[in-house]
């Protein structure tokens, strides 16, 4: 009974901390999103000319000099199918909004890295992809809770518990004795 | 050793290489209790008034709960049981043994196996091959010794792995390329280590040198305690008062004097023997506490652990 109070209480948000480049990789892959472009940039310039590798993931005409493309589309599969060329001693630095962050830290688990060598930058921007506890939908780039979930139009208390199996917060239905309260919406951190 | 004994007996014990002995296992009463590939058991050794426990690998199949086997090298500077074993145990010999434990588990995740065997270091190892093949992964065993000592199962082992085998022994100048071996893995390799200090130390510097994931490297670290200077130790709850000798750990003065500390690797390894401690310097001789919880002087783990000066006051 404790453990589910305590457990329901506590606040998991994952910690970020400003990245240096790591000086003993061998190989340093910078991956971002539009909204990390700028981190991301400044620290691949900061970063040892070891061998190199940037990575815009989103769809933008005009890249900064030494960022290759990939199209959001299905961006995961083919970041996946790319990492394949780069060796065990490869650090990667990855800017952007929360979700992407972890989205990114899923593929590169997924192809074999370890967290170590995986740097995620602090989110650059307040925006947060949150999963619905009652329709399963994720609602992208919410600023704001209680927010409306796209999925089902409830709206939710957007928790600062962060799944990092979805990439997303929490949200749980605010009004579920009254649907017809509205109670007053606040800015997220 | 805590919690239950298993009483077994010797049915068979053979040498291996020059310096170490096999010996396997039988229960007397009950079956053994099935283990996971990387177990191991503390053996409880009786030479008269002396009690000698040490953690030995489980060589077997893992399977194959019919028989334990360990192998035991017999140690230069030896403070008794390794040699006990090579000179007093023989077939029909009785043991007791504890349950087994494990601290060095394959990390299943991984995409690639490396094991990397020193010596003696070859018997944990021994119980992952079976279930390596059996699960039809990948692996490589690197294997280092030295002919004129060690080496045990080399010809089988050549025979059983094929293409998966790689010898180096030092009487013949062979030598492992550890860095050339760890920089040349694909993402997703795991590398396990059971052997010497320096090997061990070699892998990390390695690790360090051209950033190879730390959480990748599985250390089986656990030796015999190192001989030190004797103390004395004060038992602020019971009000005993207990002397440990220069060739004794601090634990197995304890267990002497039948207190009971937990314990499970007792090489410093896994935290379970961690005891208060109220007064008195510390040597700290472990790969458990953090060097904060060192620097505090609170606490120690017994198992490998000494006093720096003539006396230790502990909080049991
Ligand atoms: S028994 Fe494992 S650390 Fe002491």
């Amino acid at each position: 009974m404790n453990d589910a109070v305590a457990s329901y209480t506590v606040k998991s948000r994952p910690d970020y901390h400003e990245v240096a480049p790591d000086q003993t990789a061998q190989c340093h892959v910078f991956i971002t999103d539009s909204a990390g472009l700028a981190q991301s940039e400044a620290l691949c310039q900061a970063s040892p000319v070891a061998k190199k590798q940037a990575w815009h993931i989103g769809d933008s005409d005009t890249l900064p000099a030494g960022y290759e493309a990939i199209q959001s589309g299905d961006w995961q599969a083919v970041l996946g199918e790319q990492l394949s060329g780069f060796g065990i001693a490869t650090a990667f630095y990855v800017s952007g909004l929360e979700a992407f962050l972890w989205q990114v830290h899923g593929v590169l688990t997924k192809a074999g890295f370890a967290p170590s060598q995986i740097h995620l930058e602090p989110p650059a921007g307040n925006q947060r992809d949150v999963f619905c506890t009652h329709c399963y939908h994720i609602t992208p780039d919410v600023s704001t809770t209680p927010a409306r979930c796209a999925g089902c139009g409830r709206l939710l208390l957007v928790r600062d518990h962060f799944s990092r199996l979805h990439c997303a917060y929490v949200g749980v239905q605010i009004n579920a004795e009254d649907p017809a309260e509205v109670p007053p919406t606040e800015e997220l951190s | 050793m805590s919690g239950s004994y298993i009483e077994v007996q010797v049915e068979q014990c053979r040498q291996v290489a020059p310096a170490i002995k096999e010996f396997a296992l039988k229960a007397l009463d009950a079956p053994l209790p099935a283990f996971s590939p990387g177990s191991h058991v503390v053996v409880e050794m009786r030479d008269g008034q002396k009690t000698y426990r040490n953690p030995y690998s489980l060589l077997s199949d893992p399977r194959d709960p019919s028989a334990y086997r360990i192998a035991v090298r017999l140690q230069e500077q030896s403070r008794g049981g390794s040699r006990f074993m090579h000179e007093r145990i023989a077939e029909g010999s009785r043991l007791r043994i504890s349950p087994p434990a494990n601290l060095f588990a394959p990390d299943w995740r991984a995409r690639k196996h490396i094991l990397l065997a020193g010596g003696v270091g070859i018997t944990p190892f021994m119980s992952y091959l079976p279930e390596l093949q059996r699960r039809n992964a990948d692996f490589e065993l690197h294997h280092l010794f030295r002919s004129s000592r060690t080496g045990a199962y080399d010809a089988d082992l050549r025979q059983r792995l094929d293409g998966r085998y790689f010898a180096y022994d030092s009487a013949r100048d062979k030598r492992c390329p550890v860095a050339e071996l760890m920089a040349a893995q694909s993402p997703g390799t795991h590398i396990y280590i059971c052997g010497p200090q320096s090997l061990i130390d070699a892998v990390y510097a390695n690790a360090a040198q051209i950033g190879w994931p730390q959480e990748h490297i599985h250390v089986e670290a656990f030796a015999a305690p190192e001989p030190g200077e004797p103390f004395e130790a004060v038992l602020c709850k019971s009000g005993k008062t207990i002397q440990v000798g220069a060739e004794e750990s601090l634990l197995e003065a304890l267990e002497r004097e039948h207190i009971e500390v937990p314990n499970l690797c007792r090489g410093g390894v896994c935290g379970q023997c961690v005891t208060g401690v109220r007064d008195g310097a510390i040597e700290h001789r472990d790969h458990f506490l953090s060097e904060r919880e060192k620097s505090s002087g609170q606490c120690l783990m017994p198992c490998v652990s000494r006093a720096k000066g003539p006396k230790l006051e502990l909080e049991i």
